[in-house]
């Protein structure tokens, strides 16, 4: 692996005030060299969100805080870094592409004007470098009509041309890394098959390093060649992607990729993980996932499991591995 | 440079209201009520050269005269020309009451989207401020500080600003966290756009529309205002010409000679009305999606 991008150290979030926080984020860690694809799994609350956010600073503080770990881009410290500063990381060395679509454009500014923003913000060029850098963006995420769309309303455009607006925006400064938000949980099938499309397409050309955020293992596998498999703001797995499906390590992997409909084709059911992940109040000192656990052992209810190595590139945080047995 | 680009040239960006102007006069009652605006307006910048007579001169042998061909509303009891008076009140008027609105709206709305978008302790500091203002009824504020600072119209444009910022900050706060919680916002944040440009380039445009809708109803509201103050006595003084001060005077020749009251709550009836449905108009052209429609 070449040097490293990004290096999450222990990062950890609480929401609430203090003394009844909430740990959102439990020691988060993970390396990221540049142009790697890192996909990131769990289900809802498993704090997928909330730890994309952090590593740009970006949760509401009060009530969330980070309160302890390192962010460390390009050598630099984010965590450490004076809030001032922030402005110059976001959008330029490091952009993010969230969720919604249909609400991530500023409905009363055109769509062109909003691609210029933030190229504006983070270089000095003149008014018409500008509109053809912004046709130049729109044509690349396959706009057609760049010109003419360029004074369009996005409310003009529909779910799909909206992500892709969005992503031109995100890639307007031609950002180191890219943090996408479940980019295409909003979008219809073959509309997210055409923006993943897009974002392999835009990672093979500028060599910008993807963490793509999805609780979908399908768009994940379709992407990236890493994957963090994350529980209750925890790091129970990391893998390859092949490892990952051919030798799950972790029970919850296991489950989730049992649940893929085509993987249970023949069975009369899907499968479902029994149960439902206990909420962050709930969580005793042992492991989160002990109650849904095919393989749970008493040991599991005393400690937290911590990573253990499986192979060179795959870890797992199970007290039930060979690894951990030994 | 692509080669797109190079057959794209850059259009002069059109003003917003350049683009308010040209879609006021598509719509009938819009052109209608604008052309009457800007006949009133007209008719205030050159009140000299339009007004027959003197506002101010009096003469004890034309009074109370009925509308004729030397006075087209008739005379007062000073004998005054009316229609003179009428002119020059359309000054007065619309001087005060555009400046109060105008002024009212630009601090109120500073502090509502201030308010509006940090939240926490700066909103409650000032959410109780405006709570304090919003107490009093704009006209006895008006009334309370009239009499505190004397009558005159620039003591006038103190009160009506005073009376109306709180009511666009309260207007500009809940249209501002309303916008605030969009994910465009948060995606403006992490693109890297510092609290100023957020403010100005993605939260002004979006609560533009309700207060350009309120600056107009509010603009209506000050004329009245200002009739009413200057009808009570604490506004424009005598001898100097209001709608409102007409009205005064010709309170106590009302059956006699009704022609100054009825031409003065005539013309502060139109100017209320224009602005109104200009308000409405304008709020539809801001919004991009009503806009096609």
């Amino acid at each position: 692996m070449s040097r490293s991008l990004l290096r999450v150290r222990d990062l950890s979030v609480e929401f609430g005030p203090a003394g009844k926080a909430v740990r959102v984020l439990d020691r988060i860690g993970f390396d990221m060299a540049a142009g790697d694809c890192i996909g990131i799994v769990g289900e809802s609350g498993s704090g997928k969100s909330v730890m994309s956010l952090s590593l740009l600073r970006l949760i509401p503080e009060p009530p969330g805080r980070i309160v302890e770990g390192s962010v460390e881009f390009d050598g630099v410290d984010l965590l450490t870094l004076p809030a001032s500063r922030m402005p110059d990381i976001r959008g330029k060395e490091i952009a993010m592409i969230f969720q919604e679509p249909m609400s991530a454009l500023n409905p009363v500014m055109t769509i062109g004007e909003q691609i210029a923003e933030a190229i504006f913000l983070h270089e000095s060029v003149d008014a018409a470098q500008r509109r053809a850098r912004v046709l130049e963006m729109l044509q690349l995420v396959g706009i057609p009509d760049a010109d003419k769309r360029y004074d369009s309303y996005p409310h003009e455009f529909s779910g799909g041309m909206r992500q892709r607006v969005v992503i031109a925006m995100a890639l307007a400064c031609n950002p180191k890394l890219l943090i996408a938000d479940e980019p295409t949980t909003a979008l219809d099938v073959t509309i997210q098959a055409q923006v993943l499309e897009l974002m392999k397409r835009l990672r093979e050309r500028y060599r910008t390093s993807i963490l793509l955020i999805s609780h979908d293992l399908g768009v994940i596998a379709d992407v990236a060649d890493r994957v963090i498999v994350m529980y209750c703001g925890r790091v129970v797995e990391t893998a390859e992607i092949d490892d990952l499906f051919d030798r799950p390590a972790h029970p919850y992997t296991e489950g989730l990729l049992n649940s893929i409909p085509s993987r249970s084709i023949g069975q009369d059911r899907l499968y479902q993980i029994p149960g439902a992940p206990p909420a962050p109040t709930e969580r005793g000192p042992g492991c989160a996932f002990y109650p849904r656990c095919p393989k749970r052992m008493p040991v599991c209810l005393e400690k937290s499991p911590p990573l253990f190595q499986v192979s060179e590139t795959q870890q797992a945080a199970c007290f039930a591995l060979p690894a951990a047995l030994a | 440079m692509t080669p797109a680009a190079e057959a794209a040239p850059v259009p002069s960006e059109r003003g917003v209201l350049v683009q308010i102007a040209i879609s006021l006069t598509r719509d009938r009652v819009s052109l209608f009520f604008l052309l009457v605006l800007i006949a009133i307006v007209l008719v205030a910048i050159f009140a000299d050269q339009i007004a027959p007579y003197d506002p101010i001169a009096q003469s004890l042998l034309s009074i109370n005269l009925p509308p004729s061909a030397e006075h087209w509303l008739g005379t007062d009891q000073f004998g005054r020309d009316v229609l003179s008076r009428i002119i020059y009140g359309a000054r007065t008027s619309l001087l005060l009451g555009v400046t109060a609105p105008a002024l009212a709206a630009v601090i109120g709305t500073a502090f509502g989207v201030i308010a509006g978008y940090f939240g926490g302790w700066i909103d409650r500091i000032i959410g109780r401020f405006l709570d304090i203002f919003l107490a009093f009824p704009a006209l006895l504020l008006g009334i309370l500080i009239a009499a505190a600072l004397g009558a005159g119209f620039w003591n006038m444009v103190v009160v009506l600003t005073v009376a109306f910022a709180p009511r666009f900050a309260r207007i500009a706060r809940a249209s501002t966290m309303s916008v605030r919680s969009e994910a465009f916002i948060e995606a403006a944040i992490a693109s890297g756009l510092r609290t100023p440009s957020i403010m100005l380039h993605h939260i002004l445009p979006n609560i533009a529309g309700s207060i350009v809708v309120v600056l107009t109803l509010w603009i209506a509201t000050a004329v009245r205002l200002e009739a009413t103050l200057s009808f009570l006595g604490l506004g424009t003084q005598p001898p100097k010409a209001s709608w409102g001060n007409i009205i005064r005077d010709g309170l106590g020749n009302l059956f006699g000679s009704p022609w100054p009251i009825v031409a003065a709550g005539l013309a502060i009836t139109l100017t209320v009305l224009a602005f109104n449905m200009l308000g409405d108009a304008v709020r539809d052209i801001l919004d991009p999606e009503a806009r096609d429609e």
